[in-house]
C-alpha cells in the first residue's frame, strides 16, 4: 500500500545527445541526483523521435531530451528538429488532456555537468 | 499529390469515443509524403489516443497499420483481419482512401482522421502548395503553364479582378500571389503576351467536379 | 618519423599537435603544470538555449582527442631546461618539476586518489576529457618524506617511482612555441579594488565559478562587467585590443540574465569588438536580453556598508556617475605568460613591443595566445594552421596510418580523388591554392573575374602563389555532383566547358559585400573606402579634395579589416594630400594585432575620428558630399562637408551568392554568409564533407585572419586526401524499399547532403562516406522507412 497523500515517484527518462549531454551525464555520474534516472545515449538529439518520447510516457514516466544549446549541434540543426518534435508530443500531451510538463527539452553542453544535475532536479520537481 | 491535414484530435476522439476495438489505418502515398497519414502519424495518433482513453478512463483496444494505398482494393488484404477484428476504423487516409475502405469492407464505420485539401507540391520541406482544381479540362497551355482556375481565387478566366494589389490576392495579401500577375509574368517571360488578349469562351465545368461523381473508363486496361 | 616538439599543452598545442599526429608525426608536448588542457581547463560553457560560441566544450572535445593518440606524448609537470640546435633539428632537455601522472598510461580508474593519504590527487572530468594529476602543493614529497603510494597503487604503472629526479632527452625535428598567455593582474589598477574589496572578481575567477555554478554569487545579484582592465592602456604598456574579453563578458552577462531574467547585468565598455560570426544579431539579442551595456571606464570601484559595491564612473560630457552593484567583474586582458623572456632567449625568438612572440626563427613555431591574444576558436585555427607550416616547412607532408579493412566485412575502402578544386581566386583562394602546392597537390582554382587578385592587391605575391597552379579566369561552377573523395564539377571557362573531379573542394569566394553599394556610390565623391587613397591621388592637385570621410559600420557591424583598412587609407590621405581626414564609426574595432597602435597612430597623424550612433546620412550637394550623424560621445549631431566620401564595404550587408551555396550544398547564416555560424565547423569546415571554406566567404576579412584560414583549410583538405583511402564503416542509415514513399523529406533535412534518391532502386539511399550517422533523416521520415544499425532506441 503507497502511503495516503504521497504521489508515486516518476519515472524520468532521459534522452542524452552523446555530444554533450551524455558527457555531463558522465562527469556527474554519482550525482544523488541522478539516481533512479534512465538515460538513453544517442548519436544527436535529432536521432530521438516523437514515438520514442510518446512510448515512455505512455510508459509512466516523465521525459527529458537534452541537446546541445542551438547552433552548436555537432550535425548542424539536429537540436532544432528535435525542438519542433518535442513541440509536437507537447500537443499531443495537450490533445490528451495530460500536462504538457511530462515532456521537457533543455540545452546544454559537455562542459556543464553542474547544470545537468540542475535541469534533471527541475524535471524531477513534481 | 492529394495534400490532407488531420483534423484536430478532440474531432477525431469525439467520432470514435464508442469505439472499444478502433483501427488506426495510415495510408503509404500521398499523405505519407503531406506528413498527414504515414507511419509516423499513425504511431502519434494511435499514442494520443491511448493516453486520452487512459486519462479518462476508457478502454478500448487500439491497433495501428499503414498499407501502401488506401485507393486500391487489393492493398487492404494485408490489414483485412484487423479490418475486421476493429468497431471502426479511423482512415489517416485521403477522403478517396477513407471512403474505399468502406466500400471494401461494407458494414464497417470508416472515419476520416484527415482533412482533404488539395492537389498540391511540395514548395519546400513542411510547405504544400495548391496548383490544380481537377476541372477536368486542361487549359495550362493558353497560361503559360499557370492554371487561373487554381492560383486565381475566383478562378476567372479572363483576367485579374480589381483585388490584385502590388501582384498579391486581396483575399490574402500576406500569403497569396494574385494567379493572374503569375499568369501575367510568365507569358511575358515566354514572350507570349499577346495571346492573354484571346477571350476565353464560358467553361465546361461538368468535365470536372461539377459534372456529377467522375468515371473514367478505358476500354483497353480493363478486363 | 618526423618529431615535434610541443611547448604548452592548452588548446593551441593540443589541435596543433592532432594535426601533425594524424599525418604519422611523433609529438612531445611539454607541459609544466601537472594537468593538460590548460586555460580551458578553468573555463565556463557560455550559452543559453543559444550557443554562443566560446568554444570551451569543442576545445575539451580537441583536448580529450589529443590525449587518446597514440602519436602524441604528454610530458606533464616538465619544463623545458634546455634546447640547443643540432644536425637533425633540435636536442632539449626537460626535467621533471614534480611527480606526475602519464596520461598515455593511466586507465582513469582512480585507484591513486583513493590510495593518497594527502588527497592531493584531483580527477578532472569534464566535456570528456578525464584526468588524475597531481597537486604538487599537497604531496608528501614535496616534504621531502618517503611517500609512494600511489605509485603501488596504480595499476597500470602510469606514475614514475621517484618521480622528482626525472628528466627527459628529447629530439625533435621542429619546435612549436604554443606556451599561450597570463591573464592581466587587475592589482595593478589598485582604484578597481580586486584584491582588496569582496565581490571584486577578474574574468578568469568568474569563468571558473560559472564553469561549476549556475550564478556568480546569488540568482539576484546586480552584476557588473568593466572591460578592458589591462587593455587597450598605454599608461600601463599594454596598447593593445586583448580581442576575447568583449566576448566572455558579454557571453557571461548573457548566461547570467538569462538564468535570471529579473537580474541587473551591465557591461562598462569603450567598444565593442566584432567577436562573432553574425555579430549584427547578437548585438540585437543583448539588447532583447536585457543586457545594459554602458559606455563608460568606470574610475574606482569602492566596498559600501552592507556589502555592496559603488562603481563610480565619467558620464557623458563629463558628468560623474555612480552605481552600486553587488559582484564586479573585472574585464582583464591578456599578456605574455610567465618565462616567455627566458623561453625566447632559449629559442632565438624575438618579441614584440608587448612581450608576444614574433613569427619564429627557422624550425621553431609560434602558434596560439602567446603571439597575440586570440579566443579559443581561433587558437585552435592557429594550431591547425601552425601544423600545416610545419609540414611544409620540414618538406615532409607526412603520411597518416594506414587502416586495413582486411578482417572486417562492414568496412568499406573509398579511393579519395587527389584533385582539389579552389573556387575564388583572390587571397583567400590564392593562399589555400600556394598552400596546396607546398603539400604535394596541384589544385585547380577558378576565377570568376577576369584576373585573380580579389579585393587584395599585391600582385607580386600572387604570381608567387599561383605558380604553377592550373588557374581558370571568367571561370564559374555549374553544375557539381558526387560526395567527399570524388566530387564531378562542370566548369564553364570563358567559352569552354571543363568537367574537373576531386576530393575535395575548398570555397574562397569572398567579400559578397564589394558588390553590395552599388546602389549607394557613385565612383565619383562616393566610392568603396578601399579605392579612396588611389581615387584622391589620380585626381590632378587642384582638384584633390580638402576634406575626406571614411565611413564604417554604415549598415551591419564592421570588422578588424574595416578598421585596418580606414586608418591606413586615411595616413596615406594626411601624409600625401595634407587632407582633412574624418573617419565615422560606431565602435572602434582594434581586435587584432597591430591594430591599436595604428588607431593611435592615425588619431596622432590629425585623423578626426567620430563615434557616432543612430542613423548616418550621405548628401550629395554641389560642393561635395555632407556626412549627418549624431556623435555618440558629445550627444550632438554632426554635420561634416567631405569633397569624397569612402565606405567600408565590410560595413555593408549582402548575403553570398545564394546561389552558390545551393549548388555546393552548403548552409549560409543568419546574415547570410557562407557557413553556419557553428563552433564545431569552425575554421574551415562546411555542412559538407569535403566541402572547406576560408576567408570573406565565411566572414573573416582581415588580412592575417584570412591567411591564417587559408592554411588550415588546407590542413583539413590535406588531412582528408593524404590518407589516399576514406575507410568508412557500413554503419549508414539505411532504407526500407518497400516503406520509402520516395518524399525526399531526409534529402532534404539531411544537413550533410548525405541522403539521395536512386532511381534505380526506386528508394532514398544514403552515401557511407558521407552519412554522419546522426539519426536525423530517421527522426524525420514520415514513413518510418530509414533505420540507423548504429544507434537502435526503442
Amino acid at each position: 500500500m503507497k502511503k495516503p497523500g504521497k504521489r508515486p515517484k516518476q519515472r524520468l527518462v532521459v534522452f542524452c545527445c552523446e555530444n554533450s549531454a551524455a558527457k555531463a551525464a558522465e562527469s556527474a555520474a554519482g550525482d544523488p541526483m541522478l539516481k533512479g534516472v534512465e538515460f538513453v545515449r544517442v548519436p544527436c538529439a535529432g536521432r530521438v523521435e516523437i514515438r520514442h518520447i510518446l512510448k515512455r510516457i505512455e510508459a509512466g514516466a516523465a521525459v527529458l531530451a537534452l541537446a546541445c544549446p542551438l547552433d552548436n549541434c555537432k550535425y548542424i540543426h539536429g537540436n532544432r528538429r528535435t525542438l519542433k518534435r518535442v513541440d509536437r508530443v507537447k500537443q499531443v500531451l495537450k490533445d490528451a488532456g495530460i500536462e504538457e510538463g511530462r515532456v521537457r527539452m533543455e540545452f546544454l553542453s559537455s562542459v556543464d555537468p553542474h547544470k545537468l544535475v540542475n535541469v534533471i532536479k527541475e524535471a524531477k520537481r513534481p | 499529390m492529394i495534400t490532407a491535414e488531420r483534423k484536430p484530435f478532440g474531432e477525431i476522439a469525439d467520432m470514435v469515443q464508442d469505439a472499444k476495438k478502433l483501427l488506426i489505418l495510415g495510408c503509404g502515398s500521398c499523405v505519407t509524403v503531406c506528413m498527414a497519414g504515414g507511419e509516423k502519424e499513425v504511431a502519434m495518433l494511435a499514442s494520443a489516443m491511448r493516453l486520452a482513453n487512459r486519462k479518462a478512463g476508457r478502454k478500448a483496444d487500439i491497433r495501428e497499420a499503414t498499407i501502401e494505398r488506401q485507393c486500391d482494393r487489393e492493398w487492404f488484404d494485408k490489414v483485412a483481419e484487423d479490418i475486421e477484428w476493429a468497431d471502426a476504423v479511423l482512415s489517416m487516409a485521403c477522403g478517396v482512401g477513407a471512403q474505399f475502405c468502406g466500400e471494401a469492407f461494407e458494414g464497417k464505420r470508416v472515419v476520416p482522421a484527415l482533412n482533404t485539401k488539395f492537389y498540391g507540391a511540395t514548395e519546400r520541406q513542411g510547405v504544400w502548395v495548391e496548383r490544380c482544381a481537377g476541372c477536368g479540362k486542361c487549359v495550362l497551355a493558353d497560361f503559360g503553364g499557370v492554371c487561373p482556375i487554381a492560383r486565381c481565387s475566383k478562378s476567372l478566366l479572363n483576367g485579374p479582378c480589381g483585388g490584385s494589389q502590388d501582384g498579391k490576392c486581396e483575399v490574402d495579401p500576406d500569403r497569396l500571389d494574385c494567379g493572374w500577375q503569375l499568369i501575367h509574368d510568365r507569358m511575358k517571360l515566354l514572350g507570349l503576351l499577346d495571346r492573354l488578349e484571346a477571350v476565353q469562351p464560358l467553361k465546361d465545368w461538368s468535365a470536372g467536379g461539377d459534372g456529377g461523381p467522375g468515371r473514367i473508363v478505358r476500354e483497353d486496361a480493363t478486363l | 618519423m618526423r618529431r615535434v616538439l610541443v611547448i604548452g599543452s592548452g588548446i593551441t598545442g593540443c589541435a596543433a599537435a592532432l594535426e601533425l599526429a594524424h599525418q604519422g608525426y611523433s609529438v612531445d608536448v611539454l607541459e609544466s603544470a601537472a594537468g593538460v588542457g590548460g586555460k580551458i581547463l578553468g573555463y565556463c560553457c557560455k550559452a543559453t538555449i543559444e550557443c554562443a560560441r566560446c568554444g570551451v566544450c569543442v576545445a575539451h572535445t580537441r583536448v580529450a582527442q589529443a590525449v587518446k593518440h597514440p602519436n602524441i606524448r604528454f610530458l606533464a609537470a616538465m619544463s623545458l631546461q634546455s634546447v640547443r640546435r643540432d644536425a637533425k633539428g633540435f636536442a632539449a632537455r626537460a626535467v621533471q618539476q614534480h611527480p606526475a601522472i602519464r596520461l598515455s598510461a593511466c586507465t582513469a580508474c582512480g585507484a591513486c586518489a583513493k590510495a593518497c593519504p594527502a588527497r592531493c590527487i584531483t580527477r578532472y572530468n569534464r566535456g570528456g576529457l578525464v584526468q588524475y594529476s597531481i597537486n604538487h602543493a599537497k604531496c608528501l614529497r614535496r616534504r621531502r618524506r618517503a611517500c609512494a603510494k600511489c605509485v603501488a597503487a596504480c595499476p597500470a604503472a602510469a606514475i614514475a617511482g621517484d618521480g622528482l629526479s626525472g628528466a627527459a632527452d628529447l629530439s625533435a625535428d621542429a619546435v612549436l612555441v604554443a606556451t599561450g598567455h597570463q591573464a592581466f593582474d587587475a592589482r595593478g589598477k589598485p582604484w578597481l579594488g580586486y584584491s582588496q574589496v569582496p565581490n571584486v572578481l577578474n574574468g578568469e575567477e568568474a569563468e571558473a565559478i560559472l564553469a561549476n555554478r549556475m550564478f556568480l554569487r546569488g540568482p539576484n545579484d546586480d552584476v557588473a562587467f568593466v572591460q578592458c582592465v589591462g587593455s587597450r592602456d598605454p599608461e600601463l604598456g599594454r596598447n593593445y585590443c586583448s580581442a576575447v574579453c568583449c566576448a566572455y563578458a558579454t557571453r557571461m552577462a548573457r548566461v547570467i540574465r538569462h538564468r535570471n531574467p529579473a537580474s541587473n547585468v551591465t557591461v562598462y565598455l569603450i567598444d565593442l569588438q566584432n567577436f562573432d560570426k553574425t555579430f549584427s544579431r547578437l548585438r540585437a539579442q543583448l539588447a532583447a536580453e536585457g543586457v545594459r551595456l554602458v559606455r563608460s571606464a568606470p574610475s574606482s570601484i569602492d566596498p559600501l556598508p552592507g556589502g555592496r559595491l559603488s562603481v563610480k564612473r565619467e558620464g557623458v560630457a563629463g558628468a560623474a556617475a555612480v552605481a552600486e552593484h553587488d559582484v564586479v567583474v573585472l574585464s582583464v586582458g591578456m599578456g605574455p605568460a610567465a618565462g616567455a623572456a627566458e623561453l625566447a632567449d632559449q629559442l632565438g625568438l624575438r618579441r614584440d613591443e608587448f612581450g608576444f612572440f614574433e613569427p619564429g626563427t627557422p624550425g621553431v613555431f609560434v602558434a596560439g595566445t602567446c603571439a597575440e591574444p586570440r579566443s579559443i576558436l581561433d587558437s585552435i585555427a592557429s594550431g591547425e594552421a601552425v601544423a600545416a607550416q610545419i609540414l611544409e616547412a620540414l618538406a615532409d607532408p607526412g603520411r597518416p596510418a594506414r587502416e586495413s579493412t582486411a578482417d572486417n566485412p562492414n568496412l568499406r575502402k573509398i579511393k579519395l580523388s587527389p584533385g582539389v578544386l579552389v573556387l575564388g581566386g583572390g587571397l583567400a583562394g590564392a593562399r589555400v591554392a600556394g598552400e596546396l602546392k607546398a603539400l604535394g597537390y596541384r589544385p585547380v582554382v577558378l576565377e570568376q573575374a577576369a584576373r585573380t587578385g580579389g579585393g587584395a592587391s599585391s600582385a607580386a605575391e600572387f604570381e608567387r602563389l599561383l605558380a604553377d597552379v592550373d588557374v581558370l579566369t571568367d571561370a564559374t561552377l555549374s553544375r557539381l555532383t558526387g560526395c567527399i573523395g570524388s566530387f564531378h564539377a562542370s566548369v564553364r571557362a570563358g567559352k569552354t566547358a571543363r568537367d574537373i573531379d576531386c576530393g575535395a573542394i575548398v570555397v574562397c569566394t569572398g567579400n559578397a559585400r564589394q558588390d553590395a553599394g552599388r546602389d549607394l556610390f557613385d565612383f565619383d565623391r562616393i566610392l568603396p573606402a578601399g579605392d579612396l587613397a588611389a581615387a584622391v591621388a589620380r585626381l590632378p592637385r587642384k582638384d584633390r579634395p580638402r576634406a575626406v570621410g571614411i565611413i564604417l559600420d554604415l549598415k551591419v557591424e564592421e570588422t578588424n579589416a574595416g578598421t585596418a583598412q580606414a586608418f591606413q587609407t586615411a595616413l596615406r590621405v594626411i601624409e600625401q594630400h595634407h587632407a582633412e581626414v574624418y573617419v565615422f564609426l560606431r565602435e572602434v574595432r582594434v581586435a587584432a594585432k597591430g591594430l591599436e597602435t595604428l588607431y593611435d597612430d592615425a588619431r596622432n597623424a590629425g585623423v578626426n575620428v567620430v563615434k557616432y550612433e543612430g542613423p548616418l546620412r550621405l548628401k550629395t550637394i554641389e560642393d561635395g558630399v555632407e556626412i549627418s550623424a549624431r556623435d555618440a560621445l558629445l550627444g550632438r549631431d554632426a554635420i561634416i562637408l567631405c569633397q569624397m566620401v569612402g565606405v567600408s564595404p565590410c560595413g555593408l550587408s549582402a548575403a553570398a551568392d545564394a546561389g552558390l551555396a545551393a549548388l555546393l550544398g552548403v548552409h549560409t547564416d543568419c546574415l547570410g554568409q557562407m557557413q553556419d555560424n557553428n563552433a564545431h565547423l569552425f575554421p574551415a569546415l562546411s555542412n559538407r564533407p569535403g566541402i572547406f571554406l576560408a576567408g570573406a566567404c565565411r566572414s573573416r576579412y582581415h588580412p592575417p585572419e584570412v591567411i591564417a584560414d587559408a592554411k588550415a583549410a588546407a590542413m583539413r583538405v590535406h588531412s582528408l586526401l593524404s590518407r589516399k583511402h576514406l575507410i568508412v564503416e557500413l554503419s549508414n542509415a539505411t532504407v526500407e524499399t518497400t516503406k520509402c514513399a520516395l518524399c525526399l523529406t531526409c534529402a532534404r533535412t539531411c544537413p550533410h547532403g548525405a541522403m539521395t534518391v536512386d532511381d534505380e532502386k526506386r528508394k532514398a539511399v544514403s552515401r557511407p562516406e558521407t552519412c554522419q550517422r546522426c539519426g536525423i533523416c530517421v527522426g524525420e521520415c514520415p514513413a518510418r522507412a530509414i533505420e540507423l544499425p548504429a544507434s537502435v532506441i526503442e
